[in-house]
């Protein structure tokens, strides 16, 4: 399985495919990169980033033959081919395990790094507003008395949103910081 | 927003690998077409995490998890990261549940010998009458005053704003887009030199506000090998960071390897700018190499 790149124009026909406005293109293209990388991960596959880029690579070579026959959302294209290159790497794996710099979050134990993401960590927190992190608080840590899932109630009530509105709120703010980490820390995958 | 709770039951099936190959199919179409059952499955695959390090899982659901990330770093990657903010936040709770309630004063009479004579009668407490605690109390309030001031102003001046920062993740999502891969057109080429040692000449780029959406191609030259991967951040004038590119590689050249990379013109606005340019290393840290400047004129300029 190897990475041949595709030609230049290849890449803008796939994003118009994608989408008529380029900025929706972009969107949509790192929304499919993101699930790319979610299935080969959830499927165990030891170096999803290899996998994810060469179904990019792939899709994008085929790009000019596809896009103007292809029905539907091109997503699902995407996750064909991302089938069959699970496929034929079940058949025969290649041995690239993912090197230990892509991955931050992997070893906090090891001295220093835990430093660094909590250093890190602070400096993302940082970026949040006031109104954020009051948010993440009340959503993540218990405050005894109260039980989690009452101050959730009670914060939802007074942000007058649902709870599972309330949810959604909390995981898109605790990816921003995620987010921040990676980019900081300059191993975004 | 739609409530996606009836499917949550199938969600913690398919995370912990006990739905059918034909189910497991059906959920991932799911997650391609769906941007938001897509969320749904990340949100649920993090509570996910975070019962299994809180040890709430079944000793079954703990294993199958457990050989998941033993099996993809990426894996492991997202319960570390739930318990590494689970731990900083619980931690951030605690320091301001430790913070202090305002001091409430002691009655006075506590902090006096009842025996011990007053020093003069009056409405106010005995340790208020001292002068000398007066005077430390208003040098203390004045320096209180010039801190609380300095942090305030320095706190406004540092927050980022909204609308700036929205901006700057729309403009950072199109450059990954536009340099993932060789665009088509482009409409200049920039080559920039170390500001250090090229302070006189500053390279100029032209700006023509009739076509926001030229690509403008940059080439910065490297004496380093070409193994390793950059990153850009671009600074205004004030110094404040604008947007920033990451993880790009230098192809080699004869002269060692040249990082080319491109900004949409709508992405620049007349004026000063600096780049720097830090170089990735394996330890997760980067460093940086040099800085670049360039200034952006209108075309007509």
């Amino acid at each position: 399985m190897t990475l041949e790149s595709a030609p230049p124009e290849n890449f803008e026909i796939l994003m118009s495919w994608l989408g008529p406005d380029r900025e929706k293109a972009g969107a949509k293209y790192e929304q499919i990169r993101q699930n790319l990388l979610d299935y080969f991960r959830r499927r165990n596959v030891s170096d999803p980033i290899t996998l994810t880029d060469e179904v990019i690579a792939r899709v994008t070579r085929k790009a000019r033959n596809v896009a103007k026959d292809f029905v539907g959302d091109p997503s699902a294209y995407f996750l064909a081919v991302a089938r069959r290159v699970l496929a034929e790497w079940w058949r025969r794996p290649i041995e690239t395990e993912l090197s230990d710099d892509l991955s931050i979050f992997q070893d906090p134990h090891i001295e220093g790094q835990k430093e660094l993401l909590f250093q890190s960590l602070e400096r993302c927190w940082a970026r949040l507003s006031a109104a954020d992190r009051d948010i993440l608080c009340r959503y993540c840590v218990e405050a005894p008395p109260m039980k989690l899932a009452q101050s959730r109630e009670i914060l939802a009530g007074e942000l007058n949103v649902s709870l599972n509105a309330l949810r959604v709120m909390a995981h898109r703010l605790k990816k921003r910081v995620k987010s921040c980490i990676e980019r900081l820390i300059g191993n975004k995958s | 927003m739609r409530d996606l709770n009836e499917k949550h039951g199938d969600i913690r099936k398919f995370l912990l690998d006990q739905l059918s190959e034909d189910e497991t199919n059906q959920i991932e179409e799911l997650i391609f077409a769906d941007p938001e059952f897509a969320e749904e499955v990340q949100i649920f695959e993090s509570e996910l995490a975070t019962s299994y390090f809180e040890g709430k899982l079944t000793a079954e659901e703990h294993a199958v998890l457990e050989q998941k990330f033993a099996k993809s770093r990426l894996s492991k990657d997202v319960v570390e990261y739930e318990r590494l903010f689970q731990e900083f936040i619980s931690a951030k709770v605690e320091e301001g549940s430790a913070t202090p309630e305002p001091d409430v004063p002691l009655p006075v009479a506590t902090t006096l010998n009842a025996d011990s004579p007053r020093e003069s009668s009056g409405w106010w407490p005995p340790v208020l009458q001292n002068r000398a605690i007066w005077a430390y109390a208003l040098l203390l309030g004045l320096v209180l005053s010039v801190v609380g001031a300095w942090y305030v102003m320095t706190t406004l001046r540092n927050r980022p704003d909204g609308s700036l920062e929205a901006q700057r993740k729309r403009i950072e999502s199109e450059l990954v887009t536009l340099n993932t891969h060789t665009p088509g057109q482009v409409s200049s080429v920039v080559t920039l030199k170390p500001a250090e040692r090229d302070r006189s000449v500053m390279a100029r780029v032209k700006l023509d506000s009739a076509t926001p959406n030229s690509i403008i191609e940059f080439r910065i030259g490297l004496s380093a090998s070409p193994d390793h991967e950059y990153d850009l951040i671009f600074l205004n004038d004030r110094h404040e960071q604008l947007f920033a590119i990451h993880k790009l590689s230098a192809p080699p050249t004869s002269e060692g390897s040249e990082l080319k990379f491109y900004v949409l013109s709508r992405h620049l606005t007349p004026g000063d700018y600096q780049i720097d340019l830090n170089a990735l290393t394996t330890a997760g840290t980067s460093d940086n190499i040099n800085s670049y400047t360039f200034r952006v004129v209108p075309s007509t300029d």
